[in-house]
C-alpha cells in the first residue's frame, strides 16, 4: 500500500475519503448520461488506482472549475471547502482579492486565482466555492467551483510545455492526461506579489 | 483526586513549561558560547546559562525529578569550575553539555509518558564521563564525612554542595539595586493558588469568548424575531376577537351539518391560538430570560479573560532602568528614572505594543531632554536629572506619562522651523497656539529636522512612535516649557478585545469605525456643501470643515444621484486623527454596537484605510476603518480635485481683496474661494493688522470678521469708513454672530453688507462682492 495522504482534520463541509473518486459537495443535479459518465470514469479510475497503488506513489488532487478553466491542486493543501457566502468586497485592495468571508468566526480573504495570473475574473454565482488552502505558512482561500477529487499516479503528471497553458511555468508542477493543470501552491502562496501590504 | 496530588499535578505542568523554555534558552546560550571569544561578553552568557541551569535544579527538586536534578546539579559544577578557571571549555566538554541536556528532555519525555523517570538513561554513566572532563584529579573526599555517608545518594550530595555554596553565593542571582522587580520569580516559590498559563492559550481563550459574543448578539437578533411574530400572532388574535361574535351568530342560525362542522372547527382553532399565544409569551419571557443570564456571564468571562491576560507596567521597568542607566553613562549624564503606578495592568498585546515607543520617548529624554550635569547647575537645578514614568487607570483608558526635567521644546524653534519645510505658511504659523504647533513635532517632515533636535532636543522618529500609539487605538499628546522640561502624555485603551463602534452604509457595504475616533455626527443637506479650491466643505460650529465623500476614499462608486432631492439629509461623520478633523459623508447611519475587531489575515497585511474586519450578528462581515488613514487619504483626494468655479479672465486686471480674520481656518477658505474666482487676497488676523496692509497696498475690497482680539470689527469699520482714504473701499462683515441687533450696529458702522457665517456659502459671498467692486 501506498502511504496514504491524510489531509489533516478537514474542517470541510465535506469530506473527502482519499482514493475514491466523488463529486464535491453536488451541489447540482447531473443528467443520466453525465452520471454514467462519471460512473463508468470511476470504475477505470479505481481499477488503474488498485493496480498501481502497489507500485505507485498517488497524489490526491482537487480538480478546481474557475470559469471555463480546469485546474487542479493538491490535497494535502487544502483545509476546507465551503460555500461561499457572505463575500465582503474589501476596498483599496487589488483586483485580484474578491474580498474577505467569515468561516466559522474566522476571517479568510477570498482570491480570484484566475485574475492573479493575468486573465479575467472568475465570475462568482449560486455554485461559488471557497477552497481554503495553507501553504508557507499563508492561509487563503480560492475563489472556484470543486469538480472532484481524483488520485492521481505521479507517473501521469507531466511537465508542463511552455505552450501547453497561458500560465507561467513557476506556477505550475504539472499537466495531467486529462490536460488539467495542477497549479504549484508552494510557489503561488509564496509569491510576494500576492500579499497586500500597502501605506494609505 | 486529593489536594496534593493536585498541586503536584499543577507543579509538573509548569515545570514541563519552565523545562522547555529554558533548555531552548540554554541551547542557544550554548551555541552563541561556542562562538563567542573570551571576553565580557563570553561572561555574561557563562552567567546566564549558569542562572539557567541553576534555576533548572532548584525547579527539578521541587517536583521531586531527582534524576534531572542530579543532571543539572552535575552540569552546573562543571559550568561553575569553567568560570571559576579551573577548566577549560573544549570542544569535548561542551558535546557533553548538550548530551546533558538531551538526557534532560529524555527524562522529562519519560515523565511525560508516564515512565520512569530514568527509564533507559544512564545517568550516572554519564555523569562520570562529565566529572572526569573537567576534574584533572578526582575530587578529595570529603574529609569530615564519614564513608558510610558518601554513598551515591543524591539528596547528601546535594546537601554537601549546598553546603559549599552557601559561602559563595554567585553574584548572578543579586540583581543590581536599580532592579526593584525581580526578573522572573525563583522557582522554589512555587505555591499552589498560580499556575503558568501559556499566551497562546490565553490567546485561544479570547478569541472564543469573541466568538460567544457574536454568538450572542445572533441569539439576540433571533429573540426579536420572536418577539416579532409573537407581535403577528397577537394581531390575528386581535382580528379574530374583533369577528368571531358574528361569525358564530351566523353559524348558529343556519342548521346544516356544515355549519356546525365550520363551528366546531373555528372553536378548535380558537383554542389553538390560544395556546400558541401562550406559548409564544412563555417562549419569548424565557429567552428573554436566558439571553440576560447569557449576557451577564458572557460579560464576566470576556471581563474574566481579559483580567487573565492583564499584566502590571512593572514587567517592563526593569528594561527601561537598564536603558536609562546605560544610556546616560553613555553620555555623561546624570538620570535617574522614577515611576509611579507600576502596578497598573494591561492587556499583554497593549503592553507589548507599548514597550517600544515608551523605550523611544525615554530614549528621547536623555539623548535631547535632559542637559549635561554643567548645564543643569548653571540653570540652578540638580545635577541630576528625574524622569517619571508614571501609569495611571482611567476607566477603560490607561494615561501613561513619560516626563523629564530637562531643557523643554521651544515652540518658537518648532513654529520657524515648519514655516521653512513649509509644513505651514509664515501667517498660519504665528497664527497657531503653542501647544497646536507642538503637536507639529509629531509630523514625519519635522521630527527629523535636525535643527529643532540640536537647538531644543527632541525629534527624531516621533512619528513613528505616534504612529504605534495610534495603532494601538491610543493617541499621544506632549506638554512642554522651555526650561522647565517636557511631557509626552499616552492615552491607551485598556485591551483590544471588543471595540465600540459606529456603522455606516456606503455603496451597499456597511463599514465600522471607531467610535473614539467620531467626533460628531451632523446632517448635511445638498445645499449646505460649498465648493473650495481644493474640495467641498461644510459649516460646523461656524467654521469650514472639509467634507469628502467616503465612498471616494474607499474608491467605491458613488450613489447617483447623491441627494434624491433638495431636502434630503445625508449624514456626515466627523472623524479625528492626528489632530485634524474632516467630515465623511455617508449614504446612512445603521447604528452602534460592540465589536470584535479581527486582523484580515496575513495576505491583506496592510490594507489602506481599512483597520480589520468583525463578523455582525447577522453573519455579514464588516470592515473596521481606519481612521488616521482616511484622514490621510481624505487630504490627498482633495489636492486633486478641480477648482469648483472658473477662473475670471487674465486680461482683466485682477481686483485686490483683503480679508480680515482672526481664524486661520476662515481665512483660509475665504482666500480659496476668492482666489479660485480670480481675486488677489491679502490677509490680515486682526484690525491693526489690516490698517498696516491697508496703508501700503490700495485695496478694491475688505471682508472683515466681527469677533477679534483687539480691534473687533465694528470698531475697524468705523476707522476705515472715518478715514477718507479708505472711506470708499467697500466693506463686508462676515460673522458668526448672526442676530439682527448686531447687523444694524454693522451697517451703523459703515459696513456695506453683511453676511452671516451660519448662512455662509461661496456663492453668496461671490455676488456680494461682485455687487460692490
Amino acid at each position: 500500500m501506498t502511504k496514504r495522504k491524510r489531509l489533516g482534520k478537514l474542517d470541510a463541509e465535506t469530506t473527502f475519503s482519499p482514493g475514491s473518486k466523488i463529486p464535491i459537495q453536488a451541489s447540482r443535479w447531473f443528467s443520466a448520461e453525465e452520471v454514467a459518465e462519471i460512473l463508468q470514469e470511476r470504475t477505470a479510475n479505481l481499477a488503474q488506482v488498485a493496480q498501481e497503488m502497489e507500485k505507485e506513489q498517488i497524489i490526491h488532487i482537487v480538480v478546481l472549475a474557475l470559469g471555463e478553466e480546469n485546474y487542479a491542486v493538491e490535497a494535502t493543501y487544502v483545509r476546507g471547502i465551503f460555500a461561499l457566502e457572505n463575500l465582503s468586497p474589501v476596498p483599496c485592495t487589488p483586483d485580484f482579492v474578491a474580498g474577505v468571508v467569515n468561516l466559522r468566526g474566522r476571517i479568510i480573504s477570498v482570491i480570484d486565482i484566475q485574475r492573479f495570473l493575468g486573465f479575467q475574473r472568475t465570475e462568482i454565482d449560486d455554485y461559488s466555492q471557497v477552497v481554503v488552502v495553507s501553504a508557507r505558512g499563508l492561509e487563503v482561500g480560492l475563489l472556484a467551483r470543486v469538480r472532484e477529487m481524483i488520485p492521481l499516479p505521479a507517473s501521469e503528471l507531466r511537465p508542463v510545455l511552455p505552450t501547453a497553458t497561458r500560465i507561467a511555468a513557476e506556477y505550475t508542477r504539472g499537466i495531467t492526461s486529462r490536460l488539467i493543470v495542477l497549479l504549484d501552491l508552494e510557489n503561488l502562496l509564496g509569491d510576494e506579489r500576492l500579499i497586500v501590504q500597502e501605506q494609505a | 483526586m486529593h489536594a496534593d496530588e493536585e498541586l503536584m499535578e499543577q507543579l509538573m505542568a509548569s515545570f514541563r513549561e519552565e523545562l522547555a523554555e529554558r533548555l531552548a534558552a540554554i541551547n542557544a546560550d550554548l551555541l552563541a558560547l561556542e562562538q563567542q571569544p573570551k571576553g565580557e561578553e563570553r561572561e555574561q552568557t557563562i552567567q546566564e546559562l549558569f542562572r539557567h541551569v541553576h534555576s533548572l535544579k532548584g525547579a527539578a527538586r521541587a517536583v521531586a525529578l531527582h534524576p534531572i536534578e542530579e543532571l543539572a546539579h552535575g552540569i552546573e559544577e562543571a559550568f561553575g569550575a569553567t568560570r571559576r578557571g579551573e577548566a577549560e571549555l573544549t570542544a569535548e566538554l561542551f558535546d557533553l553539555f548538550y548530551r546533558g541536556f538531551d538526557l534532560i528532555s529524555a527524562a522529562m519525555a519519560n515523565v511525560s509518558a508516564g515512565e520512569k523517570v530514568d527509564k533507559d538513561l544512564d545517568i550516572a554513566e554519564y555523569l562520570g564521563k562529565l566529572g572526569a572532563s573537567w576534574q584533572k584529579s578526582p575530587p578529595p573526599p570529603q574529609p569530615d564525612l564519614p564513608a558510610t555517608e558518601q554513598a551515591p545518594s543524591i539528596w547528601v550530595q546535594e546537601q554537601g554542595v549546598r553546603a559549599q555554596e552557601a559561602d559563595s553565593i554567585p553574584p548572578y542571582e543579586a540583581p543590581p539595586q536599580e532592579h526593584p522587580v525581580a526578573p522572573g520569580a525563583a522557582p522554589s516559590s512555587w505555591s499552589g493558588d498560580t499556575i503558568r498559563v501559556a499566551t497562546a492559550r490565553l490567546d485561544g481563550l479570547m478569541a472564543q469568548t469573541g466568538e460567544l459574543l457574536v454568538s450572542q448578539m445572533q441569539i439576540a437578533q433571533q429573540a426579536r424575531e420572536i418577539e416579532q411574530q409573537y407581535a403577528t400572532i397577537a394581531g390575528w388574535q386581535r382580528e379574530w376577537q374583533q369577528v368571531r361574535n358574528n361569525i358564530f351568530r351566523a353559524l348558529q342560525w343556519s342548521a346544516d351539518g356544515a355549519s356546525s362542522q365550520l363551528r366546531e372547527f373555528l372553536e378548535q382553532n380558537e383554542d389553538q391560538l390560544r395556546n400558541l399565544m401562550t406559548w409564544f409569551e412563555e417562549y419569548t419571557e424565557r429567552t428573554a430570560d436566558n439571553l440576560a443570564r447569557l449576557a451577564l456571564v458572557v460579560d464576566e468571562l470576556q471581563e474574566g479573560v481579559k483580567q487573565a491576560r492583564m499584566l502590571p507596567l512593572a514587567s517592563l521597568i526593569g528594561t527601561f532602568r537598564r536603558m536609562v542607566r546605560d544610556l546616560a553613562r553613555e553620555q555623561g549624564k546624570e538620570v535617574a528614572l522614577e515611576t509611579y503606578g507600576a502596578d497598573t495592568e494591561m492587556d499583554k498585546h497593549v503592553l507589548e505594543q507599548v514597550k517600544d515607543p515608551l523605550m523611544h520617548l525615554l530614549r528621547n529624554c536623555i539623548d535631547h531632554g535632559i542637559e549635561q550635569p554643567a548645564a543643569r547647575e548653571r540653570a540652578g537645578k540638580p545635577r541630576q536629572g528625574t524622569i517619571n514614568l508614571s501609569a495611571e487607570r482611567h476607566g477603560n483608558l490607561i494615561l501613561i506619562q513619560v516626563a523629564d526635567d530637562g531643557a523643554g521644546i521651544d515652540a518658537q524653534v518648532v513654529r520657524e522651523a515648519a514655516v521653512r519645510r513649509g509644513i505651514l505658511q509664515a501667517d498660519e504659523a504665528a497664527e497657531m497656539s503653542d501647544d497646536a504647533i507642538m503637536s507639529l513635532i509629531f509630523l514625519p517632515g519635522l521630527t527629523t529636522l535636525r535643527v529643532i533636535t540640536e537647538v531644543s532636543g527632541r525629534g527624531i522618529g516621533l512619528d513613528v512612535v505616534r504612529k504605534n500609539v495610534e495603532s494601538l487605538q491610543g493617541s499621544i499628546e506632549i506638554k512642554s516649557e522651555v526650561g522647565k522640561g517636557s511631557a509626552f502624555i499616552l492615552t491607551l485603551p485598556l485591551t483590544l478585545v471588543s471595540t465600540h463602534c459606529l456603522l455606516m452604509r456606503v455603496a451597499g457595504q456597511t463599514f465600522a469605525v471607531p467610535l473614539a475616533a467620531v467626533g460628531q455626527l451632523v446632517p448635511v443637506t445638498q445645499d449646505a456643501i460649498v465648493s473650495v479650491e481644493g474640495g467641498q466643505a461644510i459649516h460646523y460650529e461656524g467654521e469650514p470643515l472639509s467634507l469628502v465623500h467616503l465612498t471616494d476614499v474607499l474608491n467605491l462608486p458613488p450613489r447617483e444621484p447623491l441627494f434624491a432631492s433638495e431636502e434630503e439629509e445625508l449624514p456626515a461623520a466627523i472623524l479625528e486623527a492626528g489632530g485634524q478633523r474632516i467630515a465623511f459623508l455617508v449614504e446612512k447611519l445603521v447604528g452602534h454596537q460592540e465589536l470584535v475587531v479581527k486582523s484580515l489575515g496575513k495576505q491583506l497585511a496592510r490594507v489602506p484605510n481599512i483597520a480589520g474586519a468583525a463578523v455582525l450578528g447577522t453573519g455579514e462581515v464588516v470592515h473596521v476603518l481606519n481612521v488616521a488613514d482616511l484622514v490621510k487619504s481624505a487630504r490627498s483626494k482633495a489636492s486633486q480635485r478641480l477648482p469648483a468655479r472658473e477662473r475670471k479672465e487674465e486680461t482683466e486686471r485682477r481686483k485686490v481683496i483683503l480679508v480680515i480674520d482672526d481664524s486661520i481656518t476662515t481665512r483660509t477658505l475665504e482666500k480659496n474661494i476668492l482666489t479660485t474666482a480670480g481675486y488677489e487676497v491679502r490677509l490680515a488676523t486682526n484690525g491693526e493688522e489690516a490698517l498696516a496692509v491697508l496703508a501700503e497696498n490700495p485695496c478694491d475690497l475688505i471682508v472683515s470678521d466681527i469677533d477679534m482680539p483687539r480691534i473687533d470689527g465694528f470698531e475697524f469699520t468705523r476707522m476705515v469708513k472715518g478715514d477718507e482714504r479708505y472711506q470708499d473701499i467697500p466693506l463686508i462683515l462676515v460673522t458668526s454672530l448672526g442676530n439682527d441687533e448686531d447687523k444694524a450696529k454693522g451697517i451703523a458702522a459703515g459696513a456695506d453688507a453683511y453676511i452671516a457665517k451660519s448662512t455662509f456659502d461661496q456663492d453668496d459671498l461671490l455676488e456680494t462682492i461682485e455687487q460692490l467692486v
